[in-house]
């Protein structure tokens, strides 16, 4: 039988048939089933990120309120935000360009506020410790180093070109940042702070060093004291010391009033 | 619109009918066209055809399905201008789809004296009733529509291998049928 008596044989069948392929309009039940194990498989995914995750947060979190060592204070009446000040911490002092990191003395800190109403009240626990007064935060996301050391220290930033020019300031950007309890994108920091913002404000940066999984500073706590705000920070594990190498990783950028902050040098901040 | 109303405007001679016609089945007749003829501006032109065939017969005749009258005419006619156009060129979807069947009857003598192709068709009716909805409609679509393998695959959801199996298999029921029956020797 030759190609064209085929064909015409196919084409004498019956019109019945010819009418329910043509009007057929493809399996609804297997698209529909095919969706449901697209979202199986996301749904399935997102438990697995959770399952690997949230314990993972858990120990962040868990180190962040177990690990205090040492605090830094600022060396003066600073307002930080609405209803916390910082108090005067004057009798500390190492000079030091803006944008150093202070060397911790060993001093234990000393409450001298006097401009608070809440003055000489009992120190909060970490538990109540105002975030609206900590703008940033970072936390589960480090940069992998294998600078062994770990350091820990903070830095006043009072303008705008000083913050870009804050060591490792386009580093930061690559992270997510946390910001009062949200997630914000990698770019949230640079975007955060503009020129107006430093009209008024100022910023401690607290940042550690060395962000290895093993070696990274231990997470810090801000705690209040009447007009005092400390920022608790730690020490190397391996060697027991305070000092800066590398920025890695930021801690706390704090915003507070830069009229507060007025007089006082980054080496102000110190150990309290 | 409906294919009734449609059918309605042929009916009142309306060249309405034909706008209406080329909307809702044209790219459907184009493909079955250019499945056929693999070129595109033939196809075109064999759809047009049809709609002129499907002008001259309606009246009188008044389909039930108004898709399948006039995917016949544009296949008709597109058969035509394939074997008038060439013999040598095969490289369609609907010439792959021949090779497929043709190696049925290859492989046996037809006894071409006891049946035309009318009663060979009538025993193909009968075995694609047979078949279960989906293998038929499979079937037609790859013989009768020239689908590709790829464009059967994404209709039935599923791949284009498991598709070549299940065709391969309704051919060789299809060949034993027809010794059966003895059409095939």
């Amino acid at each position: 039988m030759n190609r064209e008596k085929i064909s015409e044989t196919i084409e004498k069948i019956n019109p019945k048939y010819i009418e329910e392929a043509t009007e057929y309009q493809g399996k609804a039940r297997n698209i529909s089933q095919k969706a449901w194990y697209k979202w199986g498989a996301v749904a399935a995914c997102l438990a697995l990120v959770l399952a690997v995750g949230f314990p993972f947060i858990k120990n962040l979190n868990d180190r962040d309120q177990s690990s205090t060592r040492t605090s830094f204070s600022i060396g003066k009446t600073v307002q930080t935000g609405e209803e916390q000040s910082i108090a005067a911490e004057p009798s500390q002092t190492a000079s030091a360009s803006q944008n150093d990191v202070s060397k911790p003395s060993g001093q234990p800190e000393t409450n001298h506020g006097t401009e608070s109403s809440s003055a000489n009240t009992s120190l909060p626990t970490s538990a109540s410790v105002d975030r609206e007064n900590v703008s940033f935060y970072l936390e589960g996301v480090a940069e992998l180093s294998n600078d062994p050391i770990e350091r820990t220290g903070a830095v006043i930033v009072r303008d705008y070109a000083a913050l870009k020019e804050f060591d490792h300031f386009d580093a930061y950007t690559d992270y997510k940042y946390c910001v009062n309890g949200n997630w914000k994108n990698r770019y949230a920091y640079a975007n955060a702070f503009d020129e107006d913002f430093f009209k008024n404000k100022a910023l401690i940066v607290v940042f550690d060093v060395s962000p290895n999984s093993t070696y990274y500073a231990r997470p810090t706590q801000i705690k209040t004291q009447g007009t005092k705000a400390i920022v608790t920070v730690t020490k190397n594990p391996s060697n027991g010391e305070y000092g800066m190498a590398q920025v890695t990783y930021l801690r706390y950028l704090i915003s507070v009033d830069k009229e507060a902050l007025e007089g006082i040098t980054t080496a102000e901040v110190h150990k309290a | 619109m409906d294919d009734s109303k449609i059918i309605e405007l042929f009916f009142e001679r309306s060249e309405q009918a034909i706008i209406e016609l080329s909307n809702k089945y044209g790219r459907l007749c184009t493909r079955v066209a250019n499945n056929i003829l693999n070129d595109q501006q033939d196809a075109e032109e064999c759809v047009n055809d049809a709609y002129l065939g499907v002008w001259n017969a309606i009246p009188p005749q008044k389909p039930n399905s108004l898709l399948s009258f006039v995917c016949r005419i544009v296949r008709n006619l597109a058969v035509k201008k394939y074997h008038f156009n060439t013999a040598e060129k095969r490289n369609s979807i609907y010439d792959v789809a021949l090779d497929e069947l043709e190696n049925i009857f290859a492989s046996s003598v037809l006894v071409e004296d006891a049946y035309n192709v009318v009663e060979t068709a009538h025993f193909i009716d009968e075995f694609l009733e047979t078949l279960d909805k989906e293998n038929r409609i499979m079937f037609v679509r790859r013989y009768w529509h020239s689908d590709s393998i790829d464009e059967l695959a994404k209709l039935f959801q599923t791949s284009k291998h498991n598709i070549s199996v299940r065709l391969s298999r309704t051919r060789e029921k299809l060949k034993k049928y027809l010794i059966e029956k003895g059409v095939l020797l």
